[in-house]
């Protein structure tokens, strides 16, 4: 395939593929208002949004996340892994970003509440 | 192209040279913040070299060169966790460039990168999945993919200007 117009032409595709469906995500998921919070798997903890909590989970191999739930949102508010991705993704509401730290292995993922409406459950 | 090198003591030398530049970039990458929130996003530098030896060694020199970078650098930035996303990420992209190289001209190395970086982010998708025991993560995939095709059309473009350089030097 001499011709780069065919592959430019596939990648810009990808990519615009890639932008609509991350225009199209939030609009379709809906704010929860359940918190799970998974280690490895294993479901840890299930945290209303309405109430204001705040807890250190260990991880196995020696780590520490600190989560805060506050105001229908939560977050991770420190962890001590070098890459800190988790600490900066911020306050999370939808289930269309679930907070990963992926070091400790951790998973906070936003549901919708006692019904499990949506199809996301691992 | 070159003919791959008979000699075996010139390849190892040049495969440990490599891999020793992709350890250094990689570690080097590592200290820079990360401005993007997402997890399992990052430009992937130590990519050029990756894509600079799959089109001037061959795949059995790639391949060596890759797996001891990863290793290495995962040892070295103290992250056991880190291994196994890279590996699967890596392998995935180095599949993907088996192929690629055999239908892509010398001008078109910036597509091997472009889709082998986002074979990269798919394969860590994947291992997340299963590490994580968790199916969340796919929320993840466009952004991953996109992000893949942007880390590896840079560094695609970097291996493609480096290899059109040391070709017009002699190197």
């Amino acid at each position: 395939m001499k011709n780069s117009r065919f592959w430019i032409l596939m990648v810009a595709m990808t990519a615009v593929m890639c932008l609509v469906a991350m225009a199209l995500i939030p609009i379709f998921v809906e704010p929860g208002t359940v918190a799970e919070v998974r280690q490895d798997g294993t479901l840890l903890h299930t945290l209303p949004l309405g109430e204001p909590t705040q807890l250190t989970i260990d991880a196995p191999n020696g780590g520490k996340n600190s989560i805060v739930v506050h105001s229908g949102r939560i977050c991770v508010a420190y962890a001590d892994c070098p890459d800190q991705v988790c600490v900066d993704q911020g306050w999370v509401d939808a289930a269309g970003t679930p907070i990963v730290c992926l070091p400790h292995g951790l998973v906070i993922e936003i549901k919708g509440g006692d019904q499990n409406v949506d199809a996301t459950a691992g | 192209m070159q003919p791959q090198d008979k000699k075996p003591t010139r390849r190892v030398t040049r495969m440990a040279l490599l891999t020793a530049i992709a350890l250094t970039i990689f570690m080097a990458e590592a200290q820079i913040p990360n401005p993007i929130p997402i997890p399992g996003i990052k430009l992937g530098l130590a990519n050029i070299v990756t894509v600079y030896s799959m089109f001037l060694l061959g795949p059995a020199d790639t391949l060596m060169i890759l797996v001891s970078r990863v290793f290495l650098g995962s040892v070295f930035s103290g992250q056991m966790m880190t291994f196994l996303y890279s590996l699967s990420g890596g392998l995935l992209c180095y599949v993907a460039m088996l192929f690629l190289r055999l239908v892509l001209t010398k001008d078109q190395i910036w597509v091997c990168s472009c889709i082998g970086g986002a074979c990269h982010n798919l394969g860590q998708l994947a291992a997340a999945m299963l590490v994580l025991r968790t199916t969340v993560v796919v929320f993840y995939l466009p952004h991953l993919l996109l992000a893949g095709l942007c880390a590896g059309l840079f560094t695609g473009l970097c291996a493609q200007f480096l290899i059109r350089h040391l070709d017009q030097s002699g190197g």
